[in-house]
């Protein structure tokens, strides 16, 4: 009886502290939380685990999910990785890009996207996200998509269930398509043969939407692929298999 | 488990200590998602007691989820008692499975998938005061007899716990997060040291 008071008592005091006098609290729980997991973000360690029980999506991709929400970013590992991806093959001097020299809105760090996502093609990736040597221009350009070399013709995939915003044709981008997902993000394929979707459509992970092709300025059938959050581009490396 | 004479509720001091804990440093929603997946686990425990005919005298809170004390006229048999205790961990799996299904259309809901599942996964390790252990105990009890089912437990429970603690710490280690973890692990290792000291 005395343990069930004195247990209440210790409750009581830590939840009407924390609801009278939070600005006293957050010192000390920063603190505590910095110990117990800083890099662990919990809603989206349960959530991957939850995705990957429904099996939607790639069990690996949400097993990977709950890895990265539980022990943090792999962000060394993987920037040096982009910037591995991102060092220019004319023969100058390779450019590394760090933090400083980088365009507004451009986020290296992976974020966890919190929906089931896939491959919009399969195929090898040719260009990755960051600064290159244009294919056509030959200046130094930063690049803020991925390249995925396939077939004319190959079928593009919606990689997640979403809304299409927009379908259009550029004289770089060429036939285009853009899918709102959840959570402010979205994608976009570009440099396609025809899209077969329409403006306003809903689709769903994996739903056709547009045929690889090599329209706009491309020297050959692929898929430009970009992932934006909001305004911000973000790289679509740690989504797509490679 | 031993029967007590007592039929109220208990609540452990480790048990409020620990929701104290999750009140200050946890997001609602996760302290909702948990407590919904510890609530639907004991429900599971208690519904499936009660319906091969065991009588819960008592009930703990402890800081791993509720104890039941049968009382000592009504006990089970060891198959008896073997469902009754993976009558949690299935309830929590079976929710994960169904939760997961209605998170394609509420993402909400795989977040109290993922609840359940992690629950009912972790009750499942082989460490005493989990279901795991209960159910490891009950099957050599029954197969043998409880003095060679305490041991066994024990020595498992400790090898268990000293693999986990080791994985999390090198995990952690290497990657410089999952502290939580590696307290978990820790907390799980030290019970397991008092199972064996107290045999010994």
């Amino acid at each position: 009886m005395v343990q069930l008071i004195v247990s209440a008592v210790i409750l009581v005091i830590v939840v009407g502290v924390k609801l009278l006098a939070p600005d006293t609290l957050a010192l000390c729980r920063d603190k505590l939380l910095a110990l117990m997991g800083e890099d662990t973000d919990f809603v989206e360690a349960f959530s991957s685990v939850g995705r990957a029980v429904s099996g939607e999506g790639g069990l690996s991709d949400a097993l990977q999910d709950a890895y990265t929400a539980v022990f943090g970013k792999e962000d060394d590992v993987e920037e040096t990785d982009a910037a591995a991806l991102a060092t220019n093959t004319t023969g100058k001097e390779d450019i590394l890009y760090t933090a400083d020299n980088l365009p507004e809105d451009v986020f290296l760090t992976q974020r966890i996207l919190g929906f089931a996502y896939a491959d919009p093609v399969a195929g090898e990736i040719t260009s990755g996200f960051g600064y290159r040597a244009h294919p056509i221009e030959g200046k130094e350009r930063f690049h803020y998509g991925m390249d995925i070399d396939a077939e004319k013709g190959t079928v593009i995939r919606a990689f997640a269930d979403g809304k299409v915003t927009a379908v259009g044709e550029s004289s770089e981008l060429g036939k285009y398509v853009t899918v709102q997902h959840t959570g402010g993000y979205s994608t976009l394929y570009a440099h396609c043969k025809c899209i077969t979707a329409s403006s306003g459509q809903t689709v769903q992970l994996g739903d056709p939407i547009a045929e690889v092709g090599d329209t706009g300025q491309a020297t050959g059938p692929h898929l430009h692929f970009e992932l934006h959050q909001d305004t911000a581009y973000l790289n679509p490396i740690y989504y797509v298999s490679h | 488990m031993c029967p007590t004479e007592q039929t109220a509720i208990k609540v452990s001091p480790a048990a409020a200590a620990v929701l104290a804990a999750f009140v200050l440093l946890s997001s609602p929603e996760i302290l909702a998602a948990l407590l919904l997946a510890a609530l639907a686990h004991e429900w599971g425990h208690y519904l499936a007691l009660r319906a091969l005919g065991g009588r819960v005298d008592a009930i703990t809170v402890t800081a791993l989820g509720a104890e039941m004390h049968i009382a000592p006229q009504s006990r089970l048999s060891y198959g008896g008692e073997i469902g009754a205790t993976l009558a949690g961990p299935a309830v929590n799996l079976l929710l994960a499975l169904l939760l997961g299904f209605c998170g394609r259309r509420v993402p909400f809901c795989y977040l109290l998938a993922g609840a359940q599942f992690i629950l009912g996964v972790f009750n499942l390790l082989p460490i005493t005061p989990l279901d795991g252990g209960s159910i490891l105990w009950l099957v050599v009890a029954w197969l043998t007899e409880p003095y060679t089912a305490d041991r066994a437990a024990a020595d498992v429970g400790l090898a268990a716990s000293i693999l986990l603690l080791a994985v999390t710490a090198l995990l952690g280690c290497h990657m410089g997060g999952g502290g939580f973890l590696v307290l978990t692990a820790l907390w799980l290792l030290l019970t397991a040291l008092r199972q064996k000291l107290r045999l010994t």
